[in-house]
């Protein structure tokens, strides 16, 4: 997987993490590459945040090795590992203003005080707060807290920046501001970023990698355009954005094209593997899916059904389609400044391109 | 309305009989402590600090209120010492251990001092200790020792720990995390804890008498004093007993106050930094 030239920061190594009868982490094999944004991406419990804190040093594998810039830190604590941590919560020194919190890292280090002055003041303009130095933590909103923990950890030059959840005490507008800073921060700095998050809108707008995980497993990594058009399993379709799940058998395969019985109609995937008579499941996407009204002029072999409920969402409508043998199919197309196209029992066509068909085989 | 004024006027009254219950007896004694007469009812035949003048010119007095702060001071120190190393195990501690933990340090607060005093001459005879400030320096520090990680518990528990965790990831070692974070950030409640154990042991009489030696504390001595006579002395004693917890209460509010100051004016800068 790891493309020619990149250099790797870090190299999990068949790791584990065991708590009683808990497997939170099983057999996870892993590499995170130079300036990259890697998200650990899964529902709560999936194992990410474990993950997370194998790398920080906050808990030590049952089995399996890390290895941080080459070197196998899998016993070194947390002081001794090239990586700095931005909390949840933000975890700020509350006896400590700003200038002293950012300062901590390298107080520690025995770095010079103008030295220190001069990357502290240079981490607060990199985060937008330059006049915060003396400030006390509790003063700070939700969105300046999270930027001074940015700077407390990003001050120290960590070889990985681990963010677990940064955003998510954070109100919506906040949020997506944030996210737009993370990006920027990570432009200017050059760091590599491990984001940890449940949140799949998160994922996709800041990463370079999503690693999806369920149950202690990786599920799929890739980046988020392929993790969403090409799911390969129905987890990962279902996690990621609104998906129909079609039941398909295999009825004809002929060259690279197999034919799929949906129940309601025939379609087309591409071949690859597959034989007579499979019994596999369909992801086709809402937004792939073309409704168009039905003034009975279509031939035969259209899909005919009818509009059972509508929801309209601010720039798109999301459409529910029953088709003959009563499945329902979720449709969704932009607002049209014309107003809604459909309204409920409204009879359709409904097609979709044959190329928006994933198969999952599982 | 009508009704509601007299329901009002009603809890007004009873508020202050409440209060006078409470504090009138502490009031007549500072009172009588500055009586210039023998007597201890009225008339009130005036102003004086005769008393005061006898008090300080008393050697058995000044020998015991010294008594009394040396033992208040060294089982302060120890209390502090052993009280804070248990109250910050407990967030640490297993459910199960925690539970076993807190019944075992709280379940002396509910025994009789006489049960505590009994036992505790019982340990000192039969490992031949002899009574003297000492043993009852050690028996105040198992009295304190309860109340102080009662109170410092429950806000060391509203430690955050992941700030420690933040001090590690930060390149700190555990000593270190706790010189910086842990201890600056409780040491308030820990302090505030530690001038609560002095007060505690500073007035306390019932287990003193038992494994007290020669050397006489101030409860100790007014006891006895008032055995024998009731001298108005006592009322000045114990008005200065008064005024030192009362001082010692403000000397702990004075270490939240500080706190409260930096937060205010750090908000004014706020204000005025824009």
């Amino acid at each position: 997987m790891a493309e020619l030239g990149q250099k790797v920061v870090i190299r999990l190594d068949q790791i584990s993490k065991s708590f009683g009868p808990v497997r939170a982490v099983d057999t996870i094999s892993l590499e995170v590459f130079d300036g990259e944004i890697l998200t650990l991406l899964g529902p709560s419990g999936c194992g990410k945040t474990t993950l997370m804190r194998l790398i920080a040093g906050f808990e030590q594998p049952t089995a399996g090795r890390v290895l941080i810039g080459g070197q196998d830190v899998t016993l070194a604590p947390p002081e001794r590992r090239p990586v700095n941590l931005v909390f949840q919560r933000y975890a700020l020194f509350p006896h400590l203003d700003v200038f002293d919190n950012i300062a901590f890292g390298l107080r520690l280090r025995k770095i010079g005080k103008d030295e220190i002055r001069d990357r502290v003041n240079q981490m607060l303009r990199i985060v937008q707060l330059p006049d915060f130095s003396n400030r006390w933590t509790h003063q700070l909103s939700g969105g300046q807290a999270q930027r001074v923990a940015l700077a407390r950890a990003l001050v120290n030059k960590p070889a990985v920046l681990l963010l677990d959840e940064p955003l998510a005490a954070l109100d919506l507008k906040i949020r997506q501001q944030m996210l737009v800073e993370l990006k920027r921060i990570h432009a200017e700095t050059g760091t590599t970023f491990i984001f940890v998050t449940h949140d799949q809108d998160e994922a996709m707008i800041l990463s370079d990698r999503i690693v999806l995980m369920h149950q202690g497993h990786v599920v799929q990594i890739d980046a988020p355009e392929r993790m969403y058009t090409r799911p390969t399993s129905l987890f990962c379709a279902q996690f990621l954005g609104d998906t129909n799940l079609l039941p398909a058998r295999v009825v004809a395969v002929g060259g690279a094209v197999a034919r799929c019985d949906i129940g309601f109609g025939v379609t087309e995937v591409p071949a690859d593997g597959l034989a007579m008579g499979d019994q596999v499941t369909l992801s086709v996407r809402p937004e792939t899916i073309v409704l168009s009204p039905d003034d009975g002029a279509a031939g035969g072999g259209v899909l005919r059904g009818e509009v059972a409920d509508l929801a309209f969402i601010g720039n798109r409508v999301v459409y529910w389609i029953t088709l003959g043998n009563e499945r329902m199919l979720r449709c969704q197309e932009p607002r049209t400044v014309a107003g809604l196209r459909f309204h409920s029992g409204t009879p359709v066509c409904v097609s979709w391109p044959k190329e928006a068909n994933v198969v999952l085989r599982e | 309305m009508g009704a509601i004024g007299g329901g009002v006027m009603l809890l007004r009254l009873y508020v202050w009989a409440y209060l006078a219950f409470l504090m009138g007896p502490v009031a007549l004694i500072v009172l009588f402590s500055f009586h210039s007469s023998q007597a201890l009812n009225f008339p009130f035949a005036g102003f004086s600090l005769r008393w005061y003048v006898e008090l300080v010119t008393n050697g058995q007095v000044l020998e015991a209120v010294k008594n009394s702060a040396i033992v208040a001071l060294g089982s302060a120190v120890t209390t502090g010492i052993l009280g804070s190393m248990a109250a910050l195990a407990f967030p640490r501690l297993s459910p199960r251990a925690k539970a076993l933990l807190s019944w075992t340090t709280f379940a002396p607060i509910a025994l009789p001092g006489l049960f505590v005093g009994i036992s505790l001459l019982a340990l000192f005879a039969l490992a031949k200790v002899q009574l003297s400030l000492a043993t009852v320096t050690i028996a105040h520090v198992v009295i304190t020792l309860p109340f102080f990680v009662v109170a410092a518990r429950s806000r060391v528990e509203l430690f955050d720990l992941t700030l420690e965790e933040a001090a590690r990831d930060l390149g700190a070692t555990p000593l270190q995390t706790f010189r910086l974070v842990t201890l600056p950030i409780i040491a308030p409640t820990l302090i505030g804890a530690t001038i609560m154990s002095f007060a505690l042991s500073f007035d306390e009489f019932v287990v003193t008498s038992f494994v007290i030696g020669t050397e006489s504390t101030l409860p100790m001595l007014i006891w006895s004093m008032m055995r024998r006579t009731v001298t108005p002395l006592i009322n000045a004693v114990s008005t200065l007993a008064l005024a030192l917890s009362v001082l010692l209460l403000a000397l702990a509010g004075l270490f939240f106050w500080i706190q409260q100051r930096r937060s205010r004016q750090a908000r004014l800068s706020e204000v005025g930094g824009g």
